[in-house]
């Protein structure tokens, strides 16, 4: 480092006599006057001077025309700067306090692995022979953050330093998630755009925005075709996994195409609907094969090989006698049609395993299993903290993530595999926090468990959410506070309190029902059975952390809404290097296309 | 053949369990399936609500609004609520809950047997289908009239009042006919439903709209409705 430092130097000029030539010395002559005196100031710049930003020195020049020693303003002749150069670099002793700090050595490695892994990831088209599509529904990045900290807290940390499975994927990028109608978006729109590459309307599956929502005539025409359906084409395995029903937006966008995300079965279906020719979403999941084929002649697939979920009333008549013995209605199907889909499903894939209950799910061996059909729940299956109150027990979205992988990678060119976590959506429209960042860890368990089986040099896997939701985390609570507690700040014990004296929780809700107490209650669903409560209650005596807590909101509605902002896309895997910067959610087939050359592998066959 | 009961005047008491014995060989109709006829008297203002209970499952019938809770029991012995808007003939479906023999008890008999135990029965009346107890208490700040009909597990006539209101409600007919009573619970057949948990991703339907902006009834504790169709605190 250069420094300077400050001096200030007066020279003097003595007068000059003459001299004279080598002859004799002369008379002296008359003495002459005194000179004046020339004088230089330095003066120190500090750093941000305007001549000199790092700083520098002044230097005045001028005749002490006054004699006093003191060169006044008046007698400057000439201001010069020396400036410094800029500093380049800091040495080591400078930045102890800095690289000695924890958090200063842990990002430093995170850094360095993140580099690593980056450098490892295959950037070439078609690289990747499998693709995992993990989609958390409703999942905006408020609700990824809180179900970090709770995980985190879960394990006796304080919670904002831990990482969530896909936290520590090596690309992350944000999607906008409006609908081509809509700026908040549904789930049908948003899982559209993730599936086909093309943003859509509100409320309709894997159609362009030139159809009409309801109407089966605008279908025609307005059909895209999906990963999972070049996938198959391409001749890989295909999977579809859903804690919701199997028929819901988010899974049906994937196999399905609908002017209605509610054409679920045929009852839910307009006459004139069913007339034109439009097939309910169930029906289309049973008749995939023969439908795909049917639109590419000459295609020979095999269909899907792995479906499950909830939803059987979708595939059973309307008629008591097809009762499961895990029904909650008094008649279980919802078909008018007489249809018995499963039945069809088992005739269609003789060697295929339909199952309904944990039992069943467990005694699939996936080793020797190539196709499994999983229905099990009447409509969706429970939240994974209500999931030991299922009557015939059902497995977790972890639990049903490994036994898709392990039945898919039997196949030599690859496997689509799309899961979802749907309750995360239900838990929020319903104002119940707990159920939606307890499924959104149990999603990253399944989301880890995939990155553990699977190989991340064949693998792309993409984690993301179709929307938000008006779920925030607010107030200045202190860190550790338990996430679903209520506010207490830095230094403090005691709940902070609002003007009007109450406390108040960090997590809650724009819209939605409101407050509700619950206690232990695992089924964010009760909550439907109580009044809207909308607005400000005395918390002082609620343990808010409970499971049925219910969180206040502002605005009262009978469902609290999806969010327009932003959501996460986490990628590892071949391609995953182009899940950078924001981008339209469509980006994201773009990617799992790129990545597996779906579109060119589905070409070939097609030939 | 269509039967209808009118419930009318009450007989002579006499003791609880002989007759009891002898009103049930009498009594031909069902408990298990009946249908009840009830006004509902709070203040100035009447309502009524039907009753019907047919094969394990009961239902609840408001006019004014239109709408029916009806409740079944799963294998699991969970109580599962769907709430029908007759005007609209839609329904909403809402997840089974785990629920107690109480809460069963006021979706069909519109109050619990823990009630009657609280009470003081007064006397007997009448025979077979229409033999009535008559009971009487206080309970907190509550005064109960209460008359039960023991061989239907029916309410014929209760009132609760304390310092501010009074509660009256009042059987005012009996139909035993099976062909209207299971009509009942197949009307509603091609209604189209939701589950509550897909309502927020419905918005887009104007009905479901509606009720997402207005509120709407919810599941009820108590089964006893204001003329608006909401729970009577």
């Amino acid at each position: 480092m250069k420094m300077f430092k400050l001096s200030c130097v007066v020279l003097s000029i003595a007068a000059l006599t003459a001299c004279g030539s080598d002859g004799d010395t002369g008379t002296e002559g008359a003495k002459g006057v005194a000179g004046t005196n020339s004088l230089v100031i330095q003066t120190k710049l500090a750093i941000n001077n305007q001549h000199c930003p790092n700083g520098g020195i002044q230097m005045d020049s001028g005749l002490d025309a006054d004699s006093d020693k003191k060169l006044s303003a008046a007698e400057i002749s000439a201001t010069n700067s020396i400036c410094n150069a800029g500093r380049t670099q800091l040495n080591a002793g400078e930045v102890l306090t800095n690289t000695n700090n924890p958090w200063y050595q842990q990002a430093s490695s995170q850094m360095a692995t993140d580099a690593m892994a980056r450098a490892k990831i295959k950037t070439a088209a078609g690289s990747a022979k499998n693709i995992i599509l993990f989609v958390g529904d409703g999942m905006g990045v408020s609700t990824v953050t809180a179900a970090r900290i709770l995980e985190g807290q879960r394990l006796g940390k304080t919670g904002e330093e831990n990482s969530l499975s896909f936290d520590k994927f090596p690309f992350a990028g944000l999607a906008k998630t409006y609908n081509t109608d809509g700026q908040t978006p549904d789930s049908a729109g948003t899982m559209t755009a993730i599936v086909t590459g093309v943003k859509s309307d509100k409320g309709v599956l894997s159609v362009d925005e030139n159809v009409e929502r309801g109407e089966c005539k605008t279908v025609k025409g307005s059909e895209l075709i999906t990963a999972l359906e070049l996938a198959e084409i391409a001749g890989m395995s295909t999977g579809v996994i859903s804690t919701a029903r199997i028929t819901h937006a988010t899974p049906a966008a994937t196999f399905a195409k609908s002017a209605d995300r509610n054409w679920e079965d045929d009852s839910d279906m307009p006459a004139e609907a069913i007339a034109a020719g439009c097939e309910d979403i169930a029906s289309q999941l049973i008749n995939f094969e023969a439908n795909l084929e049917a639109r590419y002649p000459g295609l020979d697939v095999d269909g899907i090989e792995v479906a499950m979920g909830g939803g059987r009333r979708h595939f059973l008549p309307k008629d008591p006698a097809f009762n499961s013995n895990d029904a909650v209605s008094s008649t279980e199907g919802d078909r008018k049609d007489g249809r018995q889909l499963i039945s069809e499903w088992q005739v269609k894939y003789p060697t295929g395993s339909y199952v309904m209950d944990q039992s069943g799910f467990d005694a699939i061996n996936p080793a020797t299993t190539e196709r499994i059909f999983g229905l099990f729940n009447e409509s969706h299956m429970h939240y994974e903290a209500d999931r030991k109150n299922d009557g015939a027990g059902e497995p977790s979205l972890t639990e049903m993530t490994a036994k898709a992988i392990d039945v898919l990678d039997n196949n030599d060119k690859g496997f689509f595999l799309s899961v979802e976590s749907g309750r995360i959506d239900h838990a929020h429209h319903a104002g119940n926090a707990y159920n939606a960042l307890n499924d959104t860890i149990e999603f990253a368990k399944a989301v880890q468990y995939a990155v553990d089986h699977t190989n991340p040099e064949e693998t792309l896997i993409i984690v993301t959410a179709d929307h938000s939701h008006v779920f925030t985390i607010a107030g200045y609570p202190k860190r550790g506070n338990p996430i679903l507690g209520k506010v207490v700040k830095i230094g403090k014990t005691e709940a902070a309190t609002d003007k009007n004296g109450l406390p108040y929780t960090t997590v809650g809700y724009t819209n939605g029902r409101g407050f509700q107490d619950l206690g232990n209650e695992t089924d964010a669903d009760v909550g439907y059975d109580h009044e809207i409560n909308a607005g400000r209650h005395d918390l002082t005596h609620v343990d808010t952390t409970a499971p049925g807590f219910h969180q206040e909101s502002l605005v009262p509605r009978s469902s609290e809404t999806h969010a327009g902002e932003d959501v996460g896309i986490y990628a590892i895997g071949p391609g995953a290097h182009l899940i950078t910067g924001t981008n339209e959610q469509s980006i994201i087939f773009h990617a799992m296309d790129y990545a597996a050359n779906l579109v060119k592998k589905a070409n070939d066959a097609l030939k | 053949m269509k039967k209808t009961i009118l419930v009318m005047g009450l007989l002579s008491s006499v003791s609880l369990l002989s007759h009891a014995h002898t009103a049930h060989q009498l009594c031909d109709v069902s408990p298990q399936q009946l249908g009840a006829v009830y006004q509902f008297t709070q203040g100035v203002k009447h309502y009524d609500m039907k009753l019907w209970r047919y094969n394990g499952k009961v239902a609840q019938v408001i006019s004014q609004p239109a709408i029916t809770n009806q409740w079944n029991k799963t294998v699991s012995g969970s109580q599962r609520l769907v709430q029908y808007f007759d005007h609209y003939q839609r329904g909403i479906e809402y997840q089974p809950q785990r629920a107690n023999d109480a809460q069963w008890q006021r979706h069909t008999q519109l109050i619990t047997e823990q009630l009657l135990t609280q009470l003081t029965a007064d006397e007997v009346v009448g025979t077979g289908c229409q033999q009535a107890v008559k009971y009487h208490g206080k309970i907190g700040d509550n005064q109960y009239q209460v008359t039960w009909l023991p061989q239907l597990q029916l309410l014929k006539y209760y009132q609760q009042s304390n310092a501010k209101q009074t509660l009256t409600i009042e059987l005012t007919r009996l139909i035993a006919d099976q062909a209207t009573i299971s009509q009942q619970f197949n009307r509603q057949h091609d209604y189209q439903l939701i589950d509550f948990a897909d309502i927020g991703d419905n918005e887009s339907d104007p009905f479901w709209a509606k009720m997402i902006n207005m509120g709407y009834v919810t599941q009820s504790a108590g089964g006893f409705y204001q003329a608006d169709g909401r729970e009577i605190k």
